[in-house]
């Protein structure tokens, strides 16, 4: 069963009693809340992920409720929580979904060490994965957005989760986040993509989040192995550039992009240089959107 | 005379692309980069331990130049760069 085949009484009666237990790739998450408002956003942007039932053992338990069921009259704000102390500052309610989002990502970047955790959106073709690590701000969301709505399955925009026996990419794909400019340009670029409300003002600017396609959903337990590394940056007015990038310094850039090299040591320097030895690995500088997909489309036939 | 040698037999991973190496060192958890040169260094100690002289005699041959003062200053500075990083340590023969 999925999310959306719940009633929205099912799914108020979920969240307020023990839990709304749902998965996400390879994770099970269990959430509780009483904000409303948060209802009927989690029934069209969850949509598609499976409703688990009650019994089963969560990877991650989340609240996000009130901070102070007293005061949330006279100072609305809300806090996020998962298994123990809050991680955040509590935030104005109108914050709440984002606040949820980067919640959730928090609680895999600080605790899934069994899988090698890449800062990087992943996408999927013809059963060989695009890594596409980057910092923030260089607009690998909106690169991802787009290619999920071009023809290929998304497995992430956030964690490359990588299987450190044989480097094989995981998907997890949650919500696509996006950020300010990026959150019209997807909207342009694709009449297909279901884009939430935008959110502003939060600490990140204006933030607005795309339901990830079924497909990329139901086929969230297939695996696949690397086949291309891309560094993008997008800067203004750029000519397109895809320029190879040497091995060593693919590793280094690889490594460095982890949120948990150093955690699973020789594990990790094994799936790294597993990956930079099969795949091919490229810097892409652009301005276009859609010049930047015909190009790797090309690349990747 | 001092000796030179691995701190840890059998505990390196090496990956090598063309003329550069990285190299993962399981005791301390490090991962090191390094040129042809310096994993030349390192390869000749884990055949046995070695000294300065007798590295440098080998290095000459493989890289194909004089055995001189410039070279053994050279490999000197990476001894004692790899003695920092916890890599390979020295003994009194």
């Amino acid at each position: 069963m999925m999310i959306s085949e719940l009633t929205a009484t099912e799914l108020q009666a979920r969240l307020t009693t023990a839990g709304l237990c749902f998965g996400c790739g390879p994770f099970r998450l269990r959430l509780n809340s009483s904000l409303r408002l948060l209802f009927p956003v989690l029934h069209k942007l969850y949509a598609h992920y499976p409703v688990y039932d009650h019994s089963g053992v969560d990877d991650y338990r989340m609240t996000l409720d009130w901070a102070s069921p007293l005061r949330r009259w006279l100072r609305p704000v809300v806090r996020f929580s998962a298994d123990g102390p809050a991680p955040f500052t509590d935030v104005s309610i109108e914050q709440a979904f984002p606040t949820l989002e980067w919640g959730m990502n928090w609680c895999i970047a600080v605790r899934a060490h069994h899988v090698l955790m890449l800062h990087a959106a992943v996408v999927e073709r013809h059963g060989r994965v695009l890594v596409l690590p980057a910092a923030p701000g260089s607009g690998k969301s909106t690169l991802c957005a787009a290619l999920s709505h071009s023809g290929w399955r998304l497995f992430s925009d956030e964690f490359g989760l990588v299987q450190p026996e044989d480097a094989t990419f995981i998907p997890i794909p949650r919500l696509i986040s996006l950020k300010n400019q990026s959150i019209n340009v997807i909207r342009q670029f694709s009449a297909t993509a279901h884009i939430g409300s935008t959110y502003h003002g939060t600490h990140k600017g204006s933030v607005a989040h795309i339901r990830p396609p079924l497909a990329s959903i139901t086929r969230m337990k297939e695996s696949a192995p690397a086949g291309w590394v891309i560094f993008p940056r997008w800067q203004a007015g750029a000519a397109l550039t895809l320029q190879p990038i040497a091995k060593d310094r693919a590793f280094m850039m690889i490594a460095s992009n982890a949120f948990n090299y150093e955690v699973l040591g020789e594990l990790a320097f094994k799936a790294v240089a597993h990956i930079v030895k099969n795949c091919e690995i490229y810097s892409l500088v652009y301005s276009d959107l859609a010049q930047a997909i015909h190009t790797l489309d090309d690349l990747t036939q | 005379m001092d000796i030179w040698q691995l701190h840890s037999q059998g505990a390196l991973h090496w990956e090598q692309w063309e003329d550069q190496f990285a190299l993962y060192q399981v005791a301390s958890g490090e991962t090191h980069f390094l040129n042809a040169f310096g994993a030349a260094i390192l390869q000749q100690l884990i055949a046995a331990p070695q000294s300065l002289d007798a590295i440098c005699a080998h290095l000459a041959i493989e890289f194909d130049c004089m055995p001189d003062a410039e070279l053994c200053a050279q490999v000197s500075a990476l001894l004692t760069r790899f003695d920092e990083l916890g890599l390979i340590q020295r003994h009194d023969d």
